[in-house]
């Protein structure tokens, strides 16, 4: 996907933001205290305030320079992430293997095709590998299997 | 006692059988810990913890310092080949050894650092061995302030590393120090940045942080992009991990300072391998005479932080055996070990235990050495997994991140974060901001904090105090050098590139 | 035939109290231990474990969970799952640090219920060898004329009000700077960074048997078998400084009251043993036996008085 900003600006924006958020966050809700005994806010306020001088600066220097547009992947993301995001919400109800059988089944559509022998393969290595690493040599209490209901 | 005598008593203590055995088994436990991503030191080393109570102290320590140490060697077989710090002192490592890997070097990658590290710890071991009292000594003369000062320098240097602007590198030092400040706050209890989430109490997972920034945003960027077919077999052989001569001439200069910055290092409590491996790369880069080859899969910029991890693992031995502080939570434990046997390490303790000390001391050596045994025929293993068709491979990657991060605290809010990060991550990438400072930045955050706060109070709200005091006024005066000279050589590039385009345009 | 008989009647008398027995724990059990490995209350957890795990036939896990002066630790089993396998060791900080500490994330009364006191240690006031006090009485003196520096082990610890009950009765001037945990506060003396220090002797460790720092007293109204020379606070004059820092048993609310029952009886078990004694004793350690509702009282009464304290001298964050 191309996006017809500049890549610098958008950064620039970004630390902007981030440094607003932190150092709002950091005065509001978090006692600053003195030079000599700090309290807990006023370091990341700083910090924050750092970050937004630091997102001027780069945004600054852009000014004079033609745009350039960049591209950003969508798909890849979208499915790998999604993939990470099938792990965590699988692994506590359904247990280490339907987890494991998770990832891979969403990651692996970031392949835009779907290799079912492939993908058969992984699950199944995989659902006798990391179980036999993590449960049965290091000995960490994870459930194989679970049902919710 | 004579010197030579205490080396033969050493090795006399640490080529025993059962002291050998249990070193082998320490540095094999280190080195698989070290390459499977998501398997902390901390994590392997507590789980064994309780198998040392029937061994003999000697014995214990031998065994969790074979896992200590070896888990650096075994982090930067990861590091290299997928992009993904096995520990954080790794982390500067992929820079230039995933870049060799994708040219094909991987193999020469993995066994050139395989020796700088054991280069590096041989220098500390050296230093361990003569000079244990003195630098004990010295280093406490290092105080909140200097500490402060030490790590604003590493984290400048940081921010100068990466080939692009200096402006984003310390915009993500910053960035990783915020992420690193989440949490409760020590010395007020304050909950900070945690936004009502519990589990945030003791802060963001280091491990969730690293995989998700370097690991996930990394296959993120290499699916569908990445051919196995294109690795030439040639570079599987045996053969293959031979450097050329003009690998090997540039890499004893760089070796030999990594070696001595990581040694210096070691011996500060609280600062230790990660800050060693980031400043020893960003001099190197610096004194350069081809500074762009850096990022690019220059060799100095893996032998360098190598020679300093290693050589800062060992020397962290330093102020835990002779002062009884521990440097880290991994010394904490050792230091544990010795407390449980009832021996209260100290200055006294290498006249009171000379069998114990020198025994130890003997079987880094011997756990070196088996590590370079061990390490070099396996290059070959793992080079061969690159040739797995990378659909495969990165799956099972996955899994293997998706894991790592639910073990590290057996809750899916650390996938979650793996999830977080990941996207973080891939911005990043697409916004051109480099991800190690970030790391530095969350590592070293939470400690500058607590000594700027420190140093503040000693010094009665006196900001002046950091550069008034001699040692840490030295080191901030360095600090500011580094500042410049990372900004006038980020300007060069600048112009000399706009050069080029501009004389590019006119033909 | 009587003998068969009897055997047989014996064992399997055996095998079912061995049932009753294995029902708890029956899996491994965690103790959380808020402080860093290598600390005086680990090293006591990490001493006591293995007996813990013979009577149980369960592996013990320490989970180090340092911060907050103990009180990062301490939330995570406030906020844990009471299955019975989840506790908590902590000292006395429990009752000092919510003094002022007051936005902490749980309830000391009533997310965490006391299962034991297994004993305390004492604590003595160090300072650099170099430091040119000779004794205490100078040192106070000196604070009087310029303000001297006090290290703890965190904000709200029990070193934090050992010093600060200690300044209040002696008149003594004294700026607190917390460090983390007692290994770095007594690195803080040896370097000098600060000027005194109430110290547990298992922190101060060998390097006062090395003579880099000096005691100047022991905190409270005895002297103590460990130093047998150093004078107490209370000789020097110094009355109503009585302070000893204890360690506990913490299990989280809703934990099954039966299992607190058999935790009790179980550490009271351990904590009678010879050899075990014999080990920790050399570190300070007076071991004690305890019941629930006995600690229950105690930290009951101990939360409401260092709260008071806190508020009357004015100590806050």
């Amino acid at each position: 996907m191309e996006i017809s900003l500049d890549r610098d600006r958008v950064g620039g924006l970004s630390l902007i933001a981030l440094g607003v958020l932190a150092t709002y966050v950091a005065i509001t809700w978090y006692p600053l205290g003195t030079p000599q005994r700090m309290g807990p806010g006023m370091f990341p306020a700083g910090l924050g305030i750092l970050l937004v001088f630091l997102g001027a600066l780069q945004f600054l220097l852009t000014l004079g320079r033609p745009v350039s547009s960049f591209k950003i992947r969508v798909y890849s993301p979208l499915f790998i992430l999604g993939g990470i995001a099938a792990f965590a919400l699988m692994i506590v109800p359904f247990g280490l293997v339907p987890a494991i059988a998770g990832v891979i089944v969403v990651s692996s559509m970031a392949e835009l095709r779907f290799r079912i022998f492939d993908i058969t393969l992984l699950i199944v290595g995989l659902s006798l590998l990391a179980p036999f690493i993590f449960s049965f040599c290091l000995g960490l209490p994870i459930d194989l299997f679970s049902w919710p209901f | 006692m004579d010197f030579f005598q205490n080396l033969m008593l050493g090795l006399n203590v640490a080529l025993s059988l059962n002291n050998l055995f249990y070193c082998f088994l320490g540095v094999l436990i280190g080195t698989v810990v070290g390459v499977i991503p998501g398997l902390g030191v901390l994590a392997a080393i507590s789980m064994l913890f309780p198998m040392t109570f029937g061994l003999e102290p000697t014995t214990a320590l031998i065994m969790l310092a074979g896992i200590w140490y070896g888990t650096t060697y075994g982090g930067s077989t990861a590091s290299i080949l997928l992009n993904l710090p096995g520990t954080p002192a790794n982390a500067i490592t992929c820079l230039d050894g995933f870049a060799m890997a994708k040219q094909g070097r991987g193999a020469v990658a993995l066994f050139m650092t395989t020796i700088a590290s054991f280069f590096g710890a041989t220098v500390g071991i050296i230093l361990l061995t003569l000079f244990t009292p003195v630098i004990a000594e010295y280093a406490l003369n290092f105080r909140s302030a200097e500490y402060f000062s030490l790590m604003l320098m590493g984290l400048v240097a940081a921010s100068t590393i990466s080939s692009g602007s200096a402006i984003r590198g310390f915009a993500m030092v910053i960035l990783g120090i915020l992420i690193g400040l989440v949490g409760m706050d020590s010395q007020t209890s304050t909950l900070r940045y945690t936004f009502g989430v519990l589990g945030l109490l003791e802060g963001v997972s280091l491990i969730a942080l690293a995989m998700g920034v370097f690991g996930v945003a990394e296959i993120i960027m290499s699916v569908r992009r990445v051919r196995a077919a294109d690795i030439d077999p040639e570079t599987l052989k045996l053969r293959a991990i031979w450097p050329t001569r003009d690998d090997v001439n540039r890499s004893w200069f760089p070796m030999v300072r990594g070696s001595s910055i990581g040694s210096f290092f070691g011996t500060l409590p609280g600062t230790g391998p990660s800050i060693a491996a980031f400043l020893s790369y960003a001099i190197e880069k610096r004194i350069s005479r081809s500074p762009k080859r850096f990022g690019n899969g220059a060799i100095e910029g893996i032998m360098a932080p190598e020679a300093a991890n290693n050589a800062a693992d060992q020397t962290a031995f330093i102020p835990t055996l002779s002062l009884g502080v521990p440097g880290s939570a991994t010394m904490a434990l050792m230091l544990g070990v010795l407390m449980i046997h009832g021996i209260a390490p100290g200055p006294s303790m290498i006249t009171d235990q000379p069998e114990l000390f020198w025994g130890l001391i003997m079987s880094f050596w011997i756990g070196n050495i088996f590590l370079l045994v061990l390490n070099i025929p396996l290059i070959g293993l793992w080079v061969r997994l690159l040739t797995i068709p990378y659909h495969i491979l990165y799956p099972a990657v996955l899994v293997f991140i998706c894991i790592g991060a639910y073990t590290s605290g057996f809750s899916e809010l650390y996938v979650w974060m793996v999830f977080f990060f990941g996207v973080l991550g891939f911005l990043m990438r697409v916004l051109d901001f480099p991800g190690a400072p970030l790391l530095l930045g969350f590592v070293l955050g939470p400690l500058m904090e607590e000594h700027f706060r420190r140093a503040m109070l000693l010094s009665r709200g006196d900001f002046m105090t950091f550069f008034d005091r001699p040692i840490s006024g030295a080191i901030m005066a360095l600090t500011g050098l580094i500042l410049v000279w990372g900004i006038w050589s980020g300007q060069t590039y600048k112009n000399k590139t706009a050069q080029n385009e501009s004389s590019n345009d006119s033909t | 035939m009587k003998n068969i008989i009897t055997a047989f009647a014996l064992s399997i008398g055996m095998m079912t109290s061995g049932l009753v027995q294995s029902a708890y724990p029956d899996g491994p059990v965690t103790i959380v231990v808020p402080y860093s490995p290598s600390g005086n209350t680990d090293v006591f957890v990490r001493h006591v474990a293995p007996y813990l795990e013979k009577i149980w036939g369960q592996t013990v896990v320490i989970d180090n969970k340092p911060g907050g002066g103990s009180m990062v630790g301490t939330a995570y089993v406030a906020n844990a799952k009471p299955d019975g396998k989840t506790f908590l060791v902590t000292t006395s900080a429990f009752v000092t640090a919510p003094a002022v500490q007051l936005d902490l994330p749980f309830d000391s009364r009533k997310d965490l219920i006391p299962v034991a006191n297994v004993g305390y240690v004492s604590y003595i006031l160090v300072t650099n060898a170099n430091s040119g006090f000779k004794n205490l009485q100078e040192f106070v003196a000196a604070s009087k004329d310029s303000p001297k520096f006090a290290a703890t082990a965190g904000l709200g610890t029990t070193t934090h009000f050992a010093i600060e009950q200690f300044a209040a009765a002696s008149g003594a001037k004294v700026d607190v700077v917390h460090y983390k945990g007692g290994g770095p506060a007594v690195v803080s003396i040896m370097n000098g960074e600060a000027d005194i220090y109430g110290s547990s002797v298992s922190s101060a460790g060998k390097n006062l048997k090395a003579g880099k720092i000096r005691p100047l007293a022991v905190l409270g109204d005895e002297r103590i078998k460990a130093l047998p020379e150093v004078p107490s606070t209370r000789e020097l004059g110094y009355p109503s400084t009585e302070i000893k820092q204890w360690v506990g048993v913490f299990a989280p609310a809703g934990t099954d009251p039966a299992i607190i029952k058999k935790l009790n009886a179980d550490i009271n078990t351990v904590l009678r043993d010879e050899k075990l004694i014999a080990k920790l004793t050399p570190l300070d350690w007076t071991l004690e036996q305890s019941t629930p509702g006995g600690f229950a009282k105690q930290v009951d009464v101990e939360l409401t008085k260092w709260k008071r304290l806190a508020a009357e001298k004015g100590i806050k964050k």
